[in-house]
């Protein structure tokens, strides 16, 4: 018996098959050991492995033009590369910030780093999908992971309400999606993107209103990913009770996938289908803009903060997929990549400063930081300034990007709210920095030191320093090769 | 026509059961209902192979463990307090405004059948063999992926709950609890 | 004739067939392990105690059925139909003959391309009985019997669907008519070795599917008085014991027709009456019956698992001798087949 087997081309898969492969072995590798230190070092081997590949694939891909694997199942274009190179940054910085944490958090459990390297896997295959079931089961396997990352630290409620709120809520997205995948497949018959949109644009077609109503509910189980309102309820207490590493790594990585899933939909199936989901798709962003940060202005704590700041910055992520396929996808990757380095930076100086059991995050704590620990602060500073979009930093060229994208796709009353919530943000981003400097100390900080939390730090802040003043470079790497997400 | 009317009138009458009935036990039992339903539906389609796999996967695997847990915590049918009063109103009224829309969409789109042949070819009896072959030709990459997925459930459940029995250990050494532990 | 009536009357046959084999399987069984016990056993009610089964017959349908008072009703009544309702549906797909043997007529109620998923899922769907018994029954003895058949029967049944699939690839069908006549033995020599190892996992799996010692863990009597049975009486007691006794003739039929060419009989018979093994119903009683001494003699030798090695010996070791297997059956067919 033979089959008709697939085009397979294994260039495509090797960054997430490096990580699955890491994965594995890990996952054996922790059976004889005790510690997690190993495993760390072994996750970040494969993670480095795996940048190497993506690297490749990026030389194989300019030089090909296209690249798909599996028809057109999966799709290895210069998006898809660059998105896999702000998770795979993404999962190397939660990875350091959890080498010491874990030990101090009393929570190193050998099959963490598996997971986290399982999650971003199935990240990258979203982030490639080309059709809708490839889609599903990159989100389920980031998904599943992540729910248990997030109800890691077990006997703390605020952990397991983490985990289970998530969980919940997750599934109850995943049926939205499901269902929505059902009612296209219904309307037009197949999964892959490009043959849906084939069929929404051909002669005859006459069942618009079940393709729009899929796409309505695909947009509402993607919209949950990406934290945008008023799918975000899970969000902020997600984010606040996970363990701050997993709340980092769940703040970039899996945004990113989900944002680069709903580029791909916006610039294939959604636009040949009732302008409807677009119109709804807009409100979404309007209120997560509004939400985000108005609701990050009334926390009192530093990481609940930052939660409502992330789903701020889904929001403005929303504006550059409004603007999918033309200069929204470039903009959305910029941006994430920014928004990458400046929050996970940020949650890893919470991570040093807040206790072993990440209590004690509240405002006050931050007083007189400016004195007590100048490097922190300073860099702390840093990230603050760059997420409320203070020149010259890396958030800053993000947000012209996206506002760019935004106002060229149409969206001026879109671009203006965002605007106008940029500078009510500067309020609660700066209050934490007036904080660190013009008041006194109030609490005796713990004495943590963790180089590779350091090193994460320093990683982040010279990152977001540096795109911020070059920002032309990363941009235009991502103008090379062919993209299929766009025209196809 | 009719037979698909009462399947699909019964089918319904499980699905309410499952959120209506107080008992869990019941309402595990109405889900099981739905299923075999299901199954009885794809028979009636000609499709064996998934009728079977219906059966043996999610009647006689899933929903034994659904049951099995039930059981096993001895959960009663108790209405939890009212947290949100205006809860389960708004979820009323969004389920309704979910239904209406999919009915209005199925009854303003009506779709006609494929003919006979067309549906006879591409089941090819509804064995396992035309399954087979888009299984492991167009949803290859699916199929793969679905594995991994399995994994990631798996080293998260361990990961879970291997930690309490870590913990069941140390309570056991301060001789807290001595007696009951005997797994 | 109508071809839906043939097959209802050949189906209304069969549950009689079983039934009937039951009532009498019930005598030889405690005959065989009174036997071993060195005792008599029941031999009173007519000559060598044939006429047993129509007193206990009579004794079940007379009894007081008491029904516990705090049962959930409904469930209650239903579980035991359900059991003995799945135990007879799981045997039509089996074939018993070549086609046209039967007077004319096809020897199986079902010719189904999925036959033996078919078997599975009605045997999946038969575990519901005992299940749904123990709980409605609102004991703690009763619950405890089907928390543990439950756990029990999804843990098997991976040890069971590995060793058939051992059988399904060098098959190449589902179909229980197809696998007969083709005789996985005669595919390779290459494939000895999964196929010996397969059948004896299958055997095993397929105790524990039927709760027969020594994994009758559900009804352990010194531990948790008769398991799901406890609150059952009179008529309804016995269609759990009908569904048990079916559902072992079941197994035995099931390995006899996957490893042991089921209705064939066995190739050097031809040499004393030509057409001999081609026979119908003969062989397939003959192996069955086979089996069927093993389980009762099985009983009458082996103590009973622990329940933590029943889950152990479960996972840990059949489970991945049948995957083993069936991997080896895979390597042999796909590099040296």
């Amino acid at each position: 018996m033979t089959f008709p087997g697939p085009d397979i081309n294994w260039v495509a898969f090797t960054p997430p098959l490096v990580l699955l492969l890491t994965a594995a072995l890990a996952v054996l590798f922790a059976l004889y050991q005790e510690s997690g230190r190993l495993t760390a070092q072994l996750s970040l081997l494969g993670l480095v492995v795996a940048a190497l590949f993506n690297l490749h694939l990026f030389q194989v891909v300019r030089q090909t033009d296209a690249f798909t694997s599996f028809g057109l199942r999966y799709l290895a274009d210069t998006p898809a590369i660059a998105f896999n190179f702000v998770i795979l940054i993404g999962t190397v910085l939660a990875v350091l910030m959890s080498y010491h944490y874990l030990e101090r958090a009393d929570l190193d459990h050998p099959e963490y780093y598996p997971l986290i390297l399982l999650s971003a896997c199935g990240a990258m295959v979203m982030v490639a999908a080309g059709d809708l079931i490839t889609l599903l089961l990159g989100l389920e396997i980031m998904s599943l992971a992540v729910y248990v990352l997030s109800a890691w630290r077990q006997g703390s409620r605020e952990s397991e309400e983490a985990g289970m709120k998530y969980f919940l809520l997750g599934a109850f997205a995943s049926a939205f999606l499901v269902y929505g995948i059902a009612l296209l497949y219904g309307a037009s018959g197949h999964f892959v993107y490009a043959e849906i949109a084939a069929v929404l644009r051909g002669d005859g077609f006459d069942q618009l209103l079940l393709a729009t109503l899929g796409g309505m509910l695909v947009l509402a189980g993607l919209a949950f990913k990406a934290a945008l309102a008023p799918f975000h309820q899970w969000a902020p207490d997600a984010y606040t009770g996970a363990p701050t590493p997993v709340t980092a790594f769940m703040s970039v990585v899996v945004k990113a996938a989900a944002i680069a899933a709903l580029l791909r939909i916006f610039s294939s199936v959604f636009p040949d289908l009732s302008p409807l989901v677009g119109q709804v798709f807009a409100v979404l962003v309007a209120l997560t803009l509004v939400l985000g940060n108005l609701a990050a202005l009334f926390q009192r704590g530093v990481k609940r903060m930052l939660a409502y700041s992330a789903v701020a910055h889904a929001g403005y992520l929303g504006l550059a997929v409004l603007a999918a396929g033309t200069v929204g996808t470039r903009a959305a990757i910029w941006y994430l990549t920014a928004y990458t380095l400046m929050n996970v930076g940020a949650f890893a100086v919470l991570s040093l400063i807040a206790d072993r059991n990440d209590r004690g995050d509240d405002l006050e704590r931050f007083a007189g930081l400016g004195r007590m620990k100048p490097g922190l602060a300073a860099a702390l500073t840093v990230f603050l300034l760059s997420l409320a979009g203070i020149p010259p930093l890396a958030g800053f060229t993000g947000k012209i990007l996206v506002f760019q994208a935004a106002l060229q796709a149409g969206y001026v009353a879109l671009a203006i709210i965002g605007i106008v919530m940029s500078v009510v943000a500067v309020v609660y981003y700066f209050r934490v920095v007036a904080v660190m400097y013009f008041r006194e100390p109030e609490y005796e900080l713990p004495a943590i030191s963790s180089w590779a939390t350091s090193m994460a730090i320093v990683v982040t802040v010279a990152g977001t320093v540096l795109l911020g003043i070059f920002p032309g470079w990363w941009y235009g790497l991502l103008q090379a090769g062919r993209q299929l997400l766009a025209g196809m | 026509m009719a037979t698909f009317l009462i399947l699909a009138v019964v089918m319904i009458v499980g699905a309410v059961g499952v959120i209506t009935l107080k008992q869990p036990v019941h309402a595990a039992l109405a889900l099981v209902g739905t299923l075999l339903t299901l199954a009885v539906t794809y028979v009636t389609l000609e499709a064996h192979f998934l009728a079977a796999i219906q059966v043996i996967v999610y009647a006689g695997a899933i929903m034994v463990l659904f049951l099995f847990v039930i059981m096993l915590l001895n959960i009663q049918g108790e209405t939890p307090p009212a947290v949100l009063a205006w809860f389960r109103p708004l979820a009323y009224i969004v389920a309704v405004v979910a239904a209406a829309a999919i009915a209005t969409t199925a009854f303003m789109e009506p779709r006609s059948l494929p003919d006979e042949v067309q549906i006879a070819t591409a089941l090819q009896g509804g064995g396992v063999e035309p399954i087979a072959d888009v299984l492991f030709s167009d949803f290859l990459l699916a199929f793969q992926l679905v594995g991994v997925l399995l994994l990631t459930g798996i080293i998260g459940a361990v990961s879970l709950v291997q930690r309490k029995v870590v913990a069941v250990q140390e309570a056991r050494a301060d001789g807290a609890t001595k007696e009951l532990e005997h797994a | 004739m109508d071809p839906l009536l043939i097959t209802l009357a050949k189906a209304l046959l069969l549950c009689l067939t079983l039934l009937g084999v039951f009532a009498y399987m019930t005598v030889i069984e405690r005959r065989i392990l009174a036997r071993m016990q060195h005792r008599l056993g029941p031999n009173r009610v007519g000559p060598f105690g044939l006429l047993q089964p129509i007193a206990d017959a009579i004794k079940s349908i007379f009894k007081e059925d008491i029904v516990v008072s705090a049962a959930d009703r409904l469930i209650y009544f239903l579980a035991p139909f359900i059991s003995i309702t799945f135990a007879l549906s799981a045997f039509g797909a089996i074939p018993a003959g070549p086609a046209g043997s039967l007077f004319g007529f096809d020897p199986w109620i079902m010719d189904l391309d999925i036959g033996l998923l078919y078997v599975f899922a009605a045997t999946s769907i038969g575990v519901y009985g005992i299940f749904l018994g123990g709980w409605a029954s609102n004991s703690k003895y009763a619950l405890l019997g089907s928390l543990r058949s439950s756990a029990q029967l999804i843990s098997y049944e991976l040890g069971l669907g590995f060793s058939a699939l051992t059988v399904l690839m060098i098959a190449g069908t589902l179909n229980l008519r197809e696998i007969v006549e083709l005789n996985v033995w005669s595919v390779s020599p290459l494939l000895w070795l999964p196929l010996a190892v397969a059948f004896f996992t299958f055997l095993i799996s397929g105790i524990a599917e039927v709760n027969r010692t020594p994994f009758d863990l559900p009804e352990a009597e010194q531990e948790i008085v008769a398991g799901y049975l406890t609150e059952y009486s009179s008529i309804k007691w016995a269609l759990f014991q009908m569904a048990e006794y079916v559902n072992m003739m079941t197994a035995a039929a099931v390995v006899s027709t996957l490893f042991l060419g089921g209705w064939r009989g066995p190739g050097f018979v031809d040499a004393f009456i030509p057409g001999m093994s081609e026979w119908p119903f003969i062989w397939l009683i003959l192996k069955m019956a086979i089996f069927m001494f093993l389980f009762i003699w099985l009983r009458g030798t082996l103590p009973r698992f622990r329940y933590d090695q029943l889950m152990r010996f479960g996972w840990v070791y059949l489970f991945e001798i049948a995957l083993g297997a069936a991997l080896l059956a895979g390597a042999v067919i796909v590099f040296a087949g």
